[in-house]
């Protein structure tokens, strides 16, 4: 059974193909060792803009108003227009825009979207000193690059700490939850659950595939080679965390079934949890329905463990840029990229949209919007790890969910699980082959 | 319901037709009550069964509009109650200065009222020609309008979108339909695609079929030409079903969120339902905003409902697509 983004997913990657075919007829072309921000000379161009950030008047007034208005008035050769999309329809209007030759000059998409536009050559390639004086943590600029080339610009992080009931834990004896390894951290849970009865963790009522990527970077594994054709969701690594997925459902450590439709109140808001994996863009949710919930007193955040104890990890989704290679004003938007990524800019993106800046030179203290959970991923972005890294992603993570949630639920065996994903892995980067 | 005034009487489910009942009764008294008891009965039953329906189909609308005026603390509660305790109207005017709804509106309001105007005029004529007019291809051209309507809208967007990117002559194009970007971000490419659906021919030449035939060669002997045996003499004929197709073409202008999101940039050519979008954003919806937005959007098309409501039932009834 397809559905409706599946289809167009579908028609949207031939009519990629065939504009990306059409690529080498027209647009400016950066060179193939990666473009290169220019400081010589006056910047010059219309450059357009596509994002899912920013929403509404007040993110416009953020945007165009601040963030691009400083960049415009030092460089006043430049203008932009923006195409605010919301991110449910991003796919759609990006692959519409690529397959009718018109892609913007800069467009922003998400983590692990960017080696799937840039094997199309719908990204340019990007010299790393389009990174200015930023500090993107490794991992996230490894998720930026295709062939060990760099496409994309990492901006804005959606990151997942775990979060906890301080007052609530304190009660039961255990003042810091964090734990050096995944079996400590699991035996706090059991624990928890013993001592009040309640489901201690919030976890598996979000994005299954998610929390498996996560949990596949505790048990040690990634999810792909480098160069992201061939797919290791067969790995001893990525079993074990499905397995400690499938041990917390039956265990009652955590419950598929608290899902709620988006925008409800969660089980953790609600109080039927402990500890949460909760994106750090909760807090202005928090803040109006729930404020007793983010008051100090109540609120801890500790990193997941890995099974060998050897370092702690943190969860990110984002936002990233990227350069088309038809831009006719390369090196304008060039010098926007490098702008968005200066502390400035990141700050100011920051405080608009409620998510992390992805550069870990923004000192200790830097007053971000006043979100503790932010500051927190803030001051832990070396700890960053993420899912995709394949040119086929954005067909493989569409289809996840529903195999991952058959194994957690039981209506299929793990190995079943596991050798189902990776047939279907397999399968969806053989066509992009 | 009061049927005893008319001067023909109406049946409900249940009730008996009197020459029916005659054949069948044992006696005067006895029967009288007994069908009074049975139409009664009927009458219950049937009132209690359409206001449970009712109840059910104004319960989500309800909702809504309940939710657009909560505040935040109570649409956090795990069951909140479905009255609010307090009643937050601001929630209507935050919402309108979220996003330039004014702009949206009006686009959506133009787009609506132009598909009204040109499906009216292009769906009647085409469906006037399928029923009545004798030609060979008709059979064949109705049946490819009926194929093009079991093709999903999302199987035909990227070459739909293809068709108004490389339009000849627009937006810079050559003859060619290069250089430039042909219809996309102007109101060419939010108006023409939706100039006529093939819904609606199939619509209206369900109604002109069911219109006399005599009359119109009544016309032609008269003398008039063809366009006005159409214009004068049939389309009259058949105003619920036009009432019906403007009814669903402004909903489907006003509704129409996706084509206007791919193929517009600007926010001067933005329409109501992608401002909406503005509340729902990748990991937070503000649903007291979004509610109250989606309330005020649907407001138009209800109204429309409510003044045209028996046109447009009758609409479906009469094409026998009900």
């Amino acid at each position: 059974m397809i559905n409706r983004r599946q289809l167009l997913a579908a028609a949207g990657i031939a009519g990629v193909g065939v504009s990306a075919a059409a690529c080498s007829a027209g647009g400016a072309k950066p060179a193939a060792s990666g473009a290169k921000p220019t400081a010589t000379g006056e910047l010059k161009g219309s450059l357009n803009l596509i994002t899912p950030e920013f929403a509404g008047t007040e993110g416009k007034a953020d945007l165009e108003d601040g963030i691009l208005k400083k960049f415009t008035q030092k460089n006043p050769g430049v203008t932009f227009q923006v195409d605010y999309v919301p991110w449910d329809k991003l796919n759609e209007k990006l692959s519409t825009q690529i397959a009718g030759g018109t892609p913007s000059d800069l467009m922003m998409m998400g983590m692990g979207w960017t080696a799937p536009f840039a094997q199309k050559k719908v990204f340019a390639p990007l010299d790393e000193s389009v990174l200015g004086d930023a500090k993107v943590p490794k991992l996230l600029l490894d998720n930026a690059k295709y062939n060990g080339k760099l496409y994309a610009v990492p901006l804005l992080l959606e990151s997942r700490p775990f979060i906890y009931r301080k007052d609530l834990l304190g009660k039961i004896g255990i003042a810091d939850p964090n734990r050096k390894t995944v079996d400590e951290f699991t035996q706090m849970l059991k624990e928890i659950k013993t001592k009040t009865g309640k489901v201690p963790l919030d976890m598996l009522a979000s994005s299954l595939r998610q929390v498996w990527g996560q949990m596949t970077f505790a048990f040690g594994g990634t999810q792909f080679s480098d160069d992201g054709m061939k797919c290791y969701f067969n790995s001893d690594q990525a079993v074990k965390a499905l397995e400690w997925m499938v041990m917390l459902q039956k265990e009652g450590l955590s419950d598929v079934n608290q899902r709620v439709a988006t925008g409800q109140p969660g089980s953790y808001q609600k109080g039927e949890n402990l500890l949460g994996w909760q994106s750090s863009s909760v807090w202005p949710t928090f803040s109006k329905q729930s404020p007793e919930l983010i008051k100090d007193e109540n609120l801890g955040m500790v990193l997941c463990p890995t099974a060998d104890g050897s370092k702690k990890i943190l969860y990110q989704g984002g936002t990233l840029v990227g350069l088309s290679t038809r831009s006719k004003s390369p090196d304008a938007a060039l010098a926007v990229m490098q702008y968005m990524l200066s502390n400035d800019a990141l700050v100011a993106a920051s405080k608009s949209t409620g998510k992390v800046p992805a550069n870990s030179n923004i000192a200790k203290g830097t007053d971000l919007g006043g979100n503790k959970i932010l500051d927190f991923c803030q001051q832990n972005l070396d700890a960053s790890v993420t899912d995709g890294g394949t040119p086929a992603w954005m067909e493989i993570r569409g289809k996840m969910d529903p195999i991952v949630e058959g194994a957690v639920l039981g209506t299929k065996t793990v190995k079943q699980a596991i050798d189902e994903l990776q047939k279907m892995a397999e399968e969806s980067i053989a066509r992009v082959k | 319901m009061a049927t005893d005034n008319l001067e023909f009487p109406v049946l409900v489910p249940g009730e008996v037709a009197a020459d029916t009942a005659h054949a069948a009764a044992p006696s005067a008294p006895v029967r009288g009550r007994s069908q009074k008891r049975q139409r009664l009965v009927s009458r219950v039953v049937l009132w209690i069964l359409l206001a449970a329906v009712s109840l059910v189909m104004v319960t989500p609308f309800a909702w809504m509009v309940f939710t657009a005026v909560r505040s935040p603390v109570e649409l956090a509660e795990v069951n909140p109650p479905f009255f609010p305790r307090t009643w937050h109207f601001e929630n209507f005017v935050r919402a309108l200065q979220a996003a330039p709804f004014h702009i949206y509106a009006r686009n959506s309001f133009i787009i609506g009222a132009s598909q009204v105007v040109t499906t009216m005029l292009f769906g009647a004529s085409a469906g006037y020609a399928l029923a009545k007019l004798r030609f060979r291809a008709a059979p064949w051209i109705f049946a490819w309008l009926l194929a093009t309507m079991m093709i999903p809208f999302y199987a035909i967007v990227i070459p739909d979108f293809l068709l108004a990117r490389f339009m000849p002559l627009f937006g810079g194009n050559d003859i060619f339909g290069q250089g430039g970007q042909g219809w996309i971000d102007s109101w060419w490419a939010l108006l023409v695609p939706g100039m006529v659906s093939a819904f609606s021919i199939f619509l209206l030449r369900q109604f002109y079929v069911t219109t006399p035939t005599e009359l119109i060669e009544a016309a032609r002997i008269d003398g008039l030409s063809e366009p006005r045996i159409w214009a004068q003499i049939i389309t009259p004929q058949i105003k619920p079903g036009l009432l019906t197709v403007a009814l669903l073409a402004f909903e489907g202008g006003w509704n129409n969120f996706l084509w206007p999101l791919l193929v517009t940039t600007s926010e001067n050519l933005r329409v109501i339902q992608v401002g909406l979008s503005v509340f729902r954003q990748e990991s937070n919806t503000q649903w007291d905003l979004l509610m109250a937005g989606t309330t005020l959007s649907a407001l138009p098309m209800i109204v429309l409902f409510v003044i045209f409501q028996r046109y447009f039932v009758n609409g479906f009834v009469n094409s026998g697509i009900k």
